[in-house]
């Protein structure tokens, strides 16, 4: 099982606090030390010097008084303090509960054995130091309680203030750890930008050189792949592009030949072969222009001559001409009849669909032209089958081939009509998809925006 | 064709510029089969040579050519006459088109072709040439403009201009519609002889060529107007 979080994110924070934590843990408990000792120290030294003057005045009153309550009476008089005298064997305190019981028998040994003593006790459950001296000359010990509730209490305001100390510094290394690691992504998610624009057709799209050199050879190294991308695509297209280039000259050899042949007299025999070899060269003809077409679009070399056109007047002429009832044309447009395209492309694009109506939806039942908000949209109909929803996608590829079989009486389509169809759409920022007619059959819809995209 | 149209009047010359040997061979075939006389060059060089020494009605000319290419054939044969040039250019969306238009080509037909298109615009730009030479007495004027459709020449100001016949055909054709708007298609199918398909910039390069000979500061036509979205019209009034 693994606890370590996936995101770098969450794993950088999670690291810098647990350095931020041990860190200042570490300080505090050293720092906690250190004061401990100094301010120790510092109290023990006061409360030593402290007992050795009121020793010194209780060796005085000892010496000169044998009665133990005027001895305990001048003993209170000539200071505050929590003492115990033992004389002779006798216990005198100050205060009562600061009494013999509360001295630790091994503090008392050891201010017989070496003459004074120090101990720590707590008394009624506050801390209290427990000094004891001999007094000289005498049989007698003076004990001396100091408290030592105020340096308790600095301790623990100490103590407290280190530990919301550390809490805040683990907080605050998380939060730089973030942060940390979004300074470190940024250059990141430029790569997944550009790799992004990449996969979206910009293929000259490349990295900034970094500030960081550490970061260079990941730009360097990306724009390396991104080039020899382009380049790669770049020959690719460049080869369709020359190959129908090379075609053109040939086929029009071609064309002319089998036109001359077909004005001379023929026999049945060679009249056929004539007719096969003409139908053949033409569809090679048509297929050489659309590759040329869809190659130049590929190259981006493709450009768009926008006009503002009389959308009735363009499909009205493009029916027309694939010998489609006028009537069939049923524009919503009302007096807003203009959009901006290119007419050259849109009469391709119209023209393929009409094609592909006649060839596989038993001919084109209705064209519509309506408006949603500015943008156009232009339905084609037909009576055919309809597409499945599987295909739907799939039949807008080039060459492909679809479930219905090309008829036979028709001239041979190009497998490139309706992906033609959905690149001049694209050209103009449109998109063109396909759906189940209300009357049955297909049907294609094309969009093209109003305003064209940057 | 009959051979009385031969005797009723001289055949028309065609030029035709193209390197390949058999597309060359075969052009000339189907052309001379319509009733034309053919001239053939294979080069850049030798099609401005053969221009330079024979009578030639029409120029096909290719564009990838030996020696010099075919913009540098129309530019030089624009120099010498106003001879309709028809531009044979491998893609219609190419810059090879609007290049080919601007240097004064009238017309182009995308390879590869066949012989039916190619027919249909060599007749267009042909019979442009007899209708404008066939009688026609009319004068028209507009502004400082003094149209001769019969003749063939336009004077601006009384100083003669030279129009190629595509410029001139579109010139009358406008100034016989004075003040009337005329859409693009309109002028295609007029001019060009495209009942469909006809490509939009052999108008507007043409109008552009055109506003360049008739106007005084062709930025702000006076004459030739573009009325936006609609089309081009004629006339004095702004």
């Amino acid at each position: 099982m693994k606890l370590v979080p996936r995101g770098l994110r969450v794993r950088s924070a999670l690291g810098f606090a647990v350095l931020a934590l041990l860190v200042s843990a570490m300080l505090s408990v050293v720092t906690y030390q250190l004061a401990r000792w100094y301010l120790i120290g510092q109290r023990e030294d006061l409360a030593v010097r402290q007992t050795m003057v009121n020793a010194q005045v209780a060796k005085g009153l000892v010496a000169s008084t044998e009665d133990p309550e005027t001895l305990l009476a001048s003993l209170r008089s000539v200071s505050n303090a929590r003492a115990v005298l033992s004389v002779n064997g006798s216990w005198y305190a100050t205060v009562v509960e600061f009494n013999e019981a509360v001295i630790p028998a091994s503090e008392r040994d050891e201010v017989a054995e070496s003459g004074a003593a120090m101990q720590r006790v707590t008394v009624n459950g506050a801390p209290y130091l427990v000094i004891g001296v001999e007094l000289p000359g005498l049989d007698a010990v003076y004990f001396e309680f100091v408290s030592l509730a105020e340096y308790r209490d600095t301790m623990d305001t100490l103590a407290t203030t280190l530990f919301i100390g550390a809490g805040v510094a683990t907080l605050g290394g998380a939060i730089v750890g973030w942060l940390l690691s979004r300074r470190v992504l940024r250059p990141l998610a430029g790569v997944a930008d550009a790799a992004a624009a990449i996969a979206s057709g910009e293929l000259d799209r490349r990295l900034d050189g970094a500030h960081d050199p550490d970061l260079q050879p990941v730009v360097d190294s990306f724009n390396e792949m991104a080039s020899s991308l382009e380049s790669r695509i770049a020959r690719e297209v460049r080869f369709t592009s020359d190959v129908s280039h090379e075609l053109r000259t040939p086929l029009t050899a071609m064309l002319s030949a089998v036109s001359l042949a077909r004005r001379s007299e023929m026999n049945e025999r060679t009249k056929f072969a004539v007719d096969v070899l003409g139908d053949q060269v033409e569809h090679l003809r048509r297929l050489t222009l659309e590759l040329l077409e869809i190659s130049r679009i590929d190259a981006g070399v493709a450009e768009l001559e926008l006009t503002e056109v009389d959308v009735p007047v363009l499909v009205a002429r493009v029916m027309a001409e694939a010998g489609m009832p006028a009537n069939r044309l049923r524009s919503r447009l009302g007096t807003l009849r203009r959009h901006p395209m290119d007419p050259l492309r849109i009469e391709r694009v119209l023209a393929n669909l009409l094609e592909n109506a006649e060839r596989y939806g038993g001919g084109a039942t209705a064209v519509e032209l309506e408006r949603d908000g500015t943008t156009l949209v232009v339905h084609v109909d037909d009576a055919g089958p309809g597409v499945e929803p599987d295909e739907r996608v799939a039949i807008f590829g080039r060459f492909h081939r679809g479930g219905s079989a090309q008829p036979e009486d028709k001239p041979k389509g190009t497998g490139l009509g309706l992906a033609l169809v959905e690149e001049h759409v694209r050209l103009h920022g449109g998109t063109v998809t396909v759906t189940d007619s209300p009357w049955g059959g297909a049907r294609f819809t094309v969009r093209l925006p109003g305003e064209q995209a940057p | 064709m009959t051979p009385d149209a031969n005797v009723q009047r001289m055949a028309d010359t065609v030029l035709v510029v193209e390197d390949d040997h058999s597309v060359r061979a075969l052009l000339r075939m189907l052309l001379e089969d319509e009733g034309l006389d053919v001239l053939a060059a294979a080069s850049g060089p030798e099609a401005v040579e053969l221009f330079g020494n024979a009578h030639v009605d029409l120029v096909l000319l290719d564009i990838r050519l030996p020696g010099f290419d075919g913009f540098e054939v129309c530019r030089r044969i624009r120099r010498l006459s106003n001879v309709p040039i028809i531009m044979v250019t491998a893609q219609q969306d190419s810059h090879d088109v609007v290049a080919g238009l601007e240097l004064g080509a009238d017309d182009y037909v995308t390879k590869p072709f066949n012989d039916r298109e190619l027919m249909a615009r060599v007749r267009t730009q042909l019979r442009r040439l007899q209708l404008s030479s066939a009688a026609d007495s009319d004068i028209i004027r507009v502004g400082d403009l003094e149209i001769r459709a019969g003749e063939g020449t336009v004077t601006k100001a009384g100083e003669r201009l030279s129009l190629t016949k595509t410029e001139f055909q579109l010139l009358v054709h406008l100034a016989r519609n004075l003040n009337l708007v005329l859409s693009r298609e309109q002028l295609l199918e007029h001019v060009w002889g495209y009942a469909y398909h006809g490509d939009g910039r052999l108008v507007d390069t043409h109008i552009a060529r055109l506003r360049a000979k008739i106007e005084s500061s062709p930025a702000q036509p006076a004459l030739l107007h573009t009325v936006r979205g609609l089309g081009y019209r004629l006339s004095v009034t702004p």
